[in-house]
């Protein structure tokens, strides 16, 4: 069973990103005495650096051992990063934040239970507009975007932000090498409107889930980051590649030689869905090097710091897998600017 | 049926590293061979394919072992 959107009514307007300042690289975390040194951990991940809200004097000493100090520690909220991302993603829109209606947001990390993250993002936008979090762990973006495009045109406004803040190096335990190598802060945004025409349009969506593995990546309230790390290896690229294949199926995409952005879980995992999955390598884009795993804004922040390089016709393939577990795809159609 | 897969995995394990000795069933997949779990877990989804069956690859890389890997696909074919 799965929700698939053939015919989505979605136009994207822009997206934007943003990453912290504070570099986490892989001499600091050697330093930290995991046991690991830094040709280990590019060798198993192919991750150089990661950024970070918290800082490191803070980590060094803590290891963040009690991941409920992060909050009050670390250098921005996720509405503040979110703001951000936002602010870039109108600019490229050619918008102000006026023009938005709506502002869904969506993270595997949110700050609060409650209220919804979406309003502390438009508090910080000045906004006075409806808001709401919609959340599927790493493939929150896909399922944004995928109940947005079905939703009837005259039902949402003429913009809507959605933004994915994924500050997860607050829970990061750093005693913990599996998890310390791998994550890292980054925040998308992308401004995107159901009947008015865009720089890409949506032409496909897809999600599907296997809620018995729901157990297989968590991060309890107050708590660390965990997961079975080989088996959500396996998953992460048996799900890429699979779902890669029947978007090409569902689309007959191979021949258009699409860019492909995978889930930026980590290289070795992402150059091996590409190899099962007949993706072309130089089509392939990808920042997990140089940010880590950032969560449910992986992906997105890829197309948005690459905002400029689709050219009118290209076409754009999303691959997200992620914790629930879920997993699901989008594909962009890009247009004249 | 498959009787005896061990050669159909030795061929998938030679794909990950370079040993040229001889692998046996108690040969280390981690010590002796070199390889790190993610190339574990790149042989085991190369075995699903190639048997058409789910491998549990928390299983494999905690035995660690050729014959470790052996058994689990047997066992994934439902034989002894």
């Amino acid at each position: 069973m799965s929700l698939l959107l053939s015919t989505p009514s979605l136009y994207l307007h822009g997206m934007g990103h943003h990453h912290p300042d504070t570099v986490l690289d892989n001499r600091f975390l050697q330093e930290l005495d995991l046991g690991v040194d830094e040709a280990w951990i590019l060798e198993r991940t192919g991750i150089r650096r990661r950024r970070t809200v918290l800082p490191l004097d803070y980590i060094r000493e803590t290891r963040n051992a009690d991941p409920r100090e992060a909050d009050a520690i670390a250098s921005l909220t996720d509405a503040e990063t979110a703001e951000r991302a936002a602010r870039l993603a109108l600019e490229r829109a050619g918008l102000t934040t006026e023009a938005i209606g709506l502002v869904v947001a969506g993270s595997c990390t949110g700050q609060h239970a409650t209220p919804p993250l979406a309003s502390a993002v438009a508090d910080r936008l000045g906004l006075a507009v409806p808001c709401l979090d919609l959340n599927a762990a790493c493939c929150t973006f896909v399922a944004q975007l995928q109940l947005l495009g079905g939703m009837a045109p005259g039902a949402l406004p003429d913009y809507i932000l959605v933004v994915t803040p994924d500050n997860t190096t607050r829970t990061v335990d750093y005693r913990d090498r599996g998890a310390a190598v791998l994550l890292g802060d980054g925040t998308a945004a992308a401004v995107v409107s159901p009947r008015v025409p865009g720089v890409a349009r949506l032409t496909s969506a897809r999600l599907e889930s296997d809620p018995s593995g729901w157990r297989a990546v968590h991060i309890p309230r107050g708590r660390h980051f965990g997961q079975d790390g080989p088996a959500v290896q396996a998953f992460a690229i048996r799900a890429t590649a699979d779902t890669y294949r029947q978007l090409c199926r569902d689309t007959g995409l191979e021949s258009a030689h699409p860019w492909f952005i995978g889930h930026q879980a980590n290289l070795l995992m992402l150059v091996a869905a590409l190899r099962r999955c007949g993706a072309a390598p130089e089509r392939h884009l990808f920042n997990v090097d140089e940010f880590g795993n950032c969560g449910s804004a992986g992906g997105p922040t890829v197309l948005s710091q690459q905002w400029d390089r689709p050219a009118a016709g290209d076409l754009v393939a999303m691959v997200l897998v992620g914790s629930g577990l879920s997993w699901g795809s989008l594909l962009f159609e890009f247009s004249g600017r | 049926m498959h009787a005896d897969v061990m050669p159909e995995v030795l061929t998938v394990l030679r794909r990950y590293c370079e040993a040229s000795g001889p692998l046996d069933r108690s040969t280390r997949l981690a010590e002796d061979l070199g390889l790190s779990s993610g190339k574990v877990v790149e042989a085991l989804l190369d075995l699903e394919d190639q048997f058409d069956i789910r491998l549990d690859a928390s299983r494999l890389v905690r035995s660690g072992t050729v014959g470790g890997m052996a058994d689990l696909v047997q066992a994934a074919l439902g034989e002894p």
